[in-house]
């Protein structure tokens, strides 16, 4: 079992000048104090995050304002089943994530560890199949602007329209997914911190805002993908 | 301050004892993740089924969005916080709003005024060229050609 949270008049005794447990930081008042700011603060970054993605979108946006065609015809070369088996894989990762904050929630160690190991799992997963779809574009050459080089006759596309701009649509395809891959890449890393902490019993019911903040990040991450698998693999 | 039975204020920080935190019924996260799924399928469908393209989009966002509020709502545990988290989110996504209105407002509307034609400077522009070019015709015809045509008067 991971460590029960300690009121505060066992921890006040026999420590001097020390007011709460030992995970309670000297310039907070009590752990509901440190929780929310610690909260407050990563959903503020949340805010952040949603704006710069919204930036990407808007860039996908203004690229199939000026080229309908290109995008429809583009979209073909992506491999939509792909991109569904990774939709469920994230979705179910947010779905052990916040089962793993809930153990923390319920002093269920054992839980927390294996929830996050679950969500690295398929964090992995999906980076896997990541890099399957973006070698296979690199061996065609359907590579974003200037540098794209394949050959577009022999792409067995069904319809090619007059003003194909593909280096348009695979810039704007590698931006956001490369985007979105490094933050899937980013989380993977902080969760096996968070592992190793986990593992380690520091996170109780009282003590748990990391997990739970980290827990917001990745559902963030989620929610990218959400709106970037239909918008960039479904258009028709 | 209290707002819809939850509480609303920034000062949650400064706050003493926050309400004893909220731990949600485990059918719930398996609820919501069959939700999401069945959605994720509907994505699908409905584009394997197609649409014409502007109300294929619609619906594309509008089920992401589903998918979307079910995982902010549940998942990041908003529904049961403090008020004051979902103002911070929910004030990100009006800025976002305004950030589409604006830019794709301006990218849609682009050559609207298509300035070659509906300006006073190209229209004066245009008068003196037709001046010049009605001198030129005169001085190289003989002389005595048709005076240069009334030049109008410029108009705004």
């Amino acid at each position: 079992m991971s460590q029960k949270p300690q009121s505060h008049a066992d921890s006040n005794a026999g420590h001097s000048g020390h007011h709460g447990p030992k995970y309670l930081a000297h310039h907070f008042f009590d752990m509901a104090q440190q929780n929310a700011s610690g909260k407050l603060g990563m959903w503020l970054f949340m805010a952040q995050e949603v704006l710069f993605f919204s930036g990407l979108f808007l860039c996908y946006a203004a690229g199939r304002y000026f080229y309908p065609e290109t995008f429809l015809a583009a979209h073909e070369l992506l491999d939509w089943k792909l991109g569904a088996v990774n939709t469920v894989v994230l979705l179910f990762s947010s779905l052990t994530m916040a089962l793993a904050v809930r153990a923390a929630q319920t002093n269920n160690r054992k839980a927390i560890v294996t929830n996050l190991l679950l969500t690295i799992l398929c964090a992995c997963i999906f980076m896997v199949i990541k890099y399957f779809e973006y070698s296979h574009k690199f061996h065609l050459g359907l590579l974003p602007g200037k540098y794209f080089s394949a050959d577009v006759a022999s792409l067995g596309l069904s319809s090619v329209p007059a003003d194909f701009a593909p280096g348009v649509f695979f810039g704007v395809y590698f931006i956001m997914t490369g985007a979105h891959g490094i933050h899937v890449l980013v989380g993977i890393g902080l969760m096996i911190w968070l592992l190793m902490r986990a593992q380690r019993g520091d996170f109780n019911s009282e003590n748990h805002v990391a997990l739970e903040n980290y827990g917001l990040y990745w559902h963030l991450v989620d929610l990218i993908w959400i709106y970037l698998f239909p918008l960039l693999y479904l258009v028709r | 301050m209290k707002l819809l039975g939850r509480k609303l204020d920034s000062s949650a920080a400064a706050h003493g004892h926050e309400d004893h935190v909220h731990v949600m019924p485990l059918p719930m996260y398996f609820g919501v993740f069959a939700a999401l799924l069945v959605l994720t399928v509907v994505t699908v469908g409905v584009s394997v089924i197609g649409l014409p393209p502007f109300l294929s989009i619609v619906v594309a966002i509008a089920v992401a969005t589903v998918k979307a509020t079910l995982v902010v709502l549940y998942f990041m545990h908003l529904r049961y916080e403090n008020l004051f988290y979902s103002f911070i989110f929910v004030s990100s996504l009006f800025f976002v709003l305004l950030f589409f209105l604006f830019t794709l407002g301006d990218t849609a509307f682009r050559g609207f005024v298509i300035p070659e034609q509906d300006t006073a400077v190209w229209r004066n522009e245009q008068v003196i060229l037709k001046r010049e070019a009605a001198a030129k015709a005169a001085s190289e015809s003989p002389a005595g050609g048709a005076p240069a045509a009334q030049t109008p008067a410029p108009s705004n």
